[in-house]
């Protein structure tokens, strides 16, 4: 499922490229470098971005990854705590800023994939790093399929609440039940979206052409840029 | 020049008996060819070998002389034949790539090379012809499925292909749009397309084409016309083979429907002022229904009308909605209801038929045993004996509809919730369904049917409940439906061409030709 929304904020008007590697490069710089002053700005930038962005979350979901960042933090505490014997403060201190990196990668991934289309990130990779397009394409018609599949699973649980249904008690045999109509139908999907594809001419040549490929713009230089120079000046400062 | 030349093809798949051999076929430059047989005759892989999906993309062989657009497709594989034909298939969740309408027009455009600076005026061509260029800029999800449809064949439309290959393209949308698919592809035709449809609904498309062909026993007979096809191969064939023979075919015969529920009518379902919200969006509206033992609603409407919705708030298994609902005699719970899914596999929990059967029985207590021996006799009282060691996932989509009303029956519930139960069936499967829901009435049940063909409540006792933009927009008989025409196209309605005609008064001519052909 995509959590990109259509919008015209400053990351939309980005290509996907530079935003990939700018926040692949903000997310490495993070981890390596990793000293509270680096997290914190790292952690402020993303902040920022994702604000920017403005992602429709499901409530859900944000409360997952809140969770999930929350949770490392006193698991590696207490893990540092009673396997190396540290103190609390110095373990919590030092879980805090591994969870400080988990989040470092969420809230930047969170800012790409709100303002990315993934039609013109495949677009991007072939049109610009000349990724062939078959490859490029079908991570997203991947994507394309999850709604569907979910939709299935949703009437699966509701054909078995209204049976009465209840699951074998062994692991193996309950998911194997379960999994035998979804992937009946999710095969059969696949098999109809492969010949749609491909009757649509998809795979006829090894190159295809593009109506209106993103392209690199001055908004993309200064935003890289600008993303550069903090990360060096960063860089420096942890020195 | 012909656009398809085939002689002695034989094809079939991998490790299994040939599904057809010595099959003869020419197509001229815009002619339209309509392909009727049983399930498993071989048409679906008819076509999918001339599209030069076989082997390359599926995996089967397909020998003889063979020439599309005069290339062997054998050798060129779909991707590269999609230059000269386009291919529609039946399910257009499943055929729709992108994201927005404009994308999905411009995506075999882009893939075939075409100038980017001339896509866009061909993809504007394309969706004009199929009336869906206000829709340019519009997420596809939005679509409904009948639109969605509209949209794959504007895809297929327009890099301008010599030749169509569907199959089965209406199986999953309302009358009005299934009508509206065959208008565009008559359109194309006048251009001078060719095109081979495969298609049980052969009352949309039968006045389009030049010729029937009937796939049957692995060969093919030929026929200007239905009609002609009937005196050639005999009707019974045609029955038998659940073609969907049209009613002036078929010779009226009285046979009644089972006796009525005679005992007291209570109100089992009951709505006021149901609404709902999903996703933000208004699903349901001031939805008010009232069914009874023993009586059938029918719910008609266009895809996305909210139809689906309902039977969830009725089944209790959707949460959200307001108003007022009791379903035999409290608020909506699964256990209060058999709801039956579109989708028949959604509904499976085994892995053979009897084991699908013995599942229930087995919910409902009963040692194993006495489950398998019970599930035994449900099945031979339902003819489905014969399958009962098959895997369902190798069933037709008529078993599989079959064993999955029999899989709930002993359930015994008082309300019955069926959502499209002859979806995608032929003829024979359509009417023994039709019958299976005849048959929970006269048990005193009451069953609501949602469904798209227009065919089914003609031939029930039913109350027509029309539900369009999540409102109902009308209630009362079929009879009266027939009558108020300023309803239809509200509902996507679109009746038999026997009742369009006709009106009411063919109703029971329509009914006594029908019914004459249940098996």
């Amino acid at each position: 499922m995509s959590l990109y929304y259509e919008g015209d904020t400053l990351l939309h008007r980005l290509n996907p490229l530079t935003k990939l590697l700018v926040s692949t490069v903000a997310v490495f710089h993070a981890g390596i470098l990793g000293t509270p002053l680096v997290l914190a700005a790292h952690l402020a930038a993303a902040s920022m971005l994702v604000a920017v962005a403005r992602p429709r979350l499901n409530r859900l979901i944000a409360l997952g990854a809140a969770a999930a960042v929350f949770g490392q933090w006193w698991v590696n505490a207490a893990l540092y705590h009673y396997n190396l014997g540290l103190d609390w403060q110095e373990s919590s201190t030092l879980a805090l800023l591994l969870a400080a990196r988990v989040a470092v990668i969420i809230l930047y991934s969170l800012a790409f994939v709100a303002t990315t289309s993934p039609r013109d990130l495949a677009v991007a990779l072939s049109a610009s790093l000349h990724v062939p397009y078959i490859y490029s394409f079908m991570s997203f018609v991947t994507l394309r399929m999850m709604p569907l599949l979910a939709r299935d699973l949703e009437n699966i649980r509701a054909a078995r609440l209204v049976r009465g249904y209840k699951p074998p008690r062994s692991p193996v045999a309950r998911l194997a039940s379960l999994l035998s109509p979804l992937l009946a139908v999710a095969v059969r999907r696949s098999v109809y979206m492969g010949l749609a594809m491909e009757a649509r001419g998809f795979g006829a040549y090894p190159d295809r052409s593009y109506v209106d490929p993103p392209r690199f713009t001055r908004l993309d230089a200064l935003f890289a840029a600008a993303a550069a120079a903090l990360m060096a000046a960063l860089a420096v400062a942890a020195a | 020049m012909p656009v398809v030349e085939a002689s002695g093809l034989e094809a079939g798949y991998l490790g299994e008996e040939p599904v057809f051999s010595g099959v003869d076929l020419d197509v001229g430059e815009g002619e339209a060819l309509l392909l009727l047989g049983p399930t498993g005759a071989g048409k679906s892989t008819l076509l999918l070998g001339l599209a030069g999906a076989i082997p390359r993309l599926v995996p089967g062989y397909l020998r003889g002389r063979l020439r599309v657009a005069g290339l062997d497709p054998r050798l060129e594989g779909l991707a590269a034949m999609s230059r000269h034909l386009g291919l529609l298939l039946q399910d257009p969740e499943a055929q729709t790539i992108m994201f927005k309408v404009y994308e999905e027009v411009y995506f075999p455009l882009e893939n075939l090379r075409y100038p980017p600076g001339e896509i866009p005026r061909l993809a504007g061509e394309a969706l004009r012809r199929v009336g869906l260029e206000k829709l340019w800029g519009s997420s596809v999800d939005t679509l409904s499925t009948g639109l969605k449809q509209r949209l794959a064949l504007a895809a297929v439309l327009a890099p301008r292909p010599g030749l169509l290959l569907l199959d089965e393209p209406t199986a999953h949308i309302d009358p009005a749009s299934a009508a509206e698919i065959y208008r565009v592809v008559a359109g194309e035709k006048g251009g001078g397309a060719s095109a081979i449809v495969v298609d049980h609904r052969v009352e949309y498309v039968e006045e389009y084409v030049d010729r029937v062909l009937f796939m049957s026993g692995g060969g093919l007979a030929e026929a200007p016309s239905l009609d002609a096809l009937a005196e050639r191969v005999g009707l019974d064939t045609l029955l038998r083979s659940g073609v969907w023979v049209p009613p002036r075919l078929l010779p009226p015969r009285r046979v009644e429907p089972p006796p009525r529920w005679t005992g007291e009518g209570d109100v089992l379902v009951e709505a006021g002022s149901l609404s709902l919200r999903l996703g933000g969006r208004r699903v349901l509206r001031d939805v008010s229904i009232r069914v009874r033992r023993g009586e059938i609603a029918v719910i008609l409407g266009p895809n996305g009308a909210g139809k689906t919705s309902l039977l969830r708030v009725l089944a209790g298994v959707q949460d959200g909605w307001e108003g007022s609902v009791a379903v035999d005699g409290g608020p909506p719970a699964p256990s209060r209801a058999v709801y039956v899914t579109q989708i028949p596999e959604h509904q499976f929990v085994a892995r053979t038929v009897l084991g699908e059967v013995e599942a229930t029985y087995r919910i409902l207590g009963y040692p194993p045993p006495e489950a398998r021996r019970a599930a035994e006799e449900l099945l031979e009282r339902h003819g489905l004996g014969g399958l009962a060691g098959r895997s369902l996932y190798r069933l037709s989509q008529g078993q599989k509809r079959l064993v999955s009303l029999a899989a709930v029956e002993p359930l015994d519930r008082r309300v019955y919730l069926l959502d499209e139960p002859t979806f995608g069936l032929d003829m024979r499967y359509s009417l023994l369904v039709a019958r299976e829901i005849e048959g929970l009435a006269a048990r005193g049940k009451a069953v609501i049917v949602v469904t798209h063909d227009s065919w089914l409540p003609a031939i029930l006792e039913c109350r027509v409940y029309g539900l369009s933009g999540g409102r109902i927009v009308y209630e009362g008989g079929f009879a009266e439906l027939l009558e108020e025409r300023g309803a239809w196209p509200q509902l996507s309605f679109k009746p038999p061409p026997m009742l369009e005609e006709g009106g009411a008064a063919a109703l029971p001519e329509y009914r006594a030709r029908i019914r004459g052909a249940m098996p």
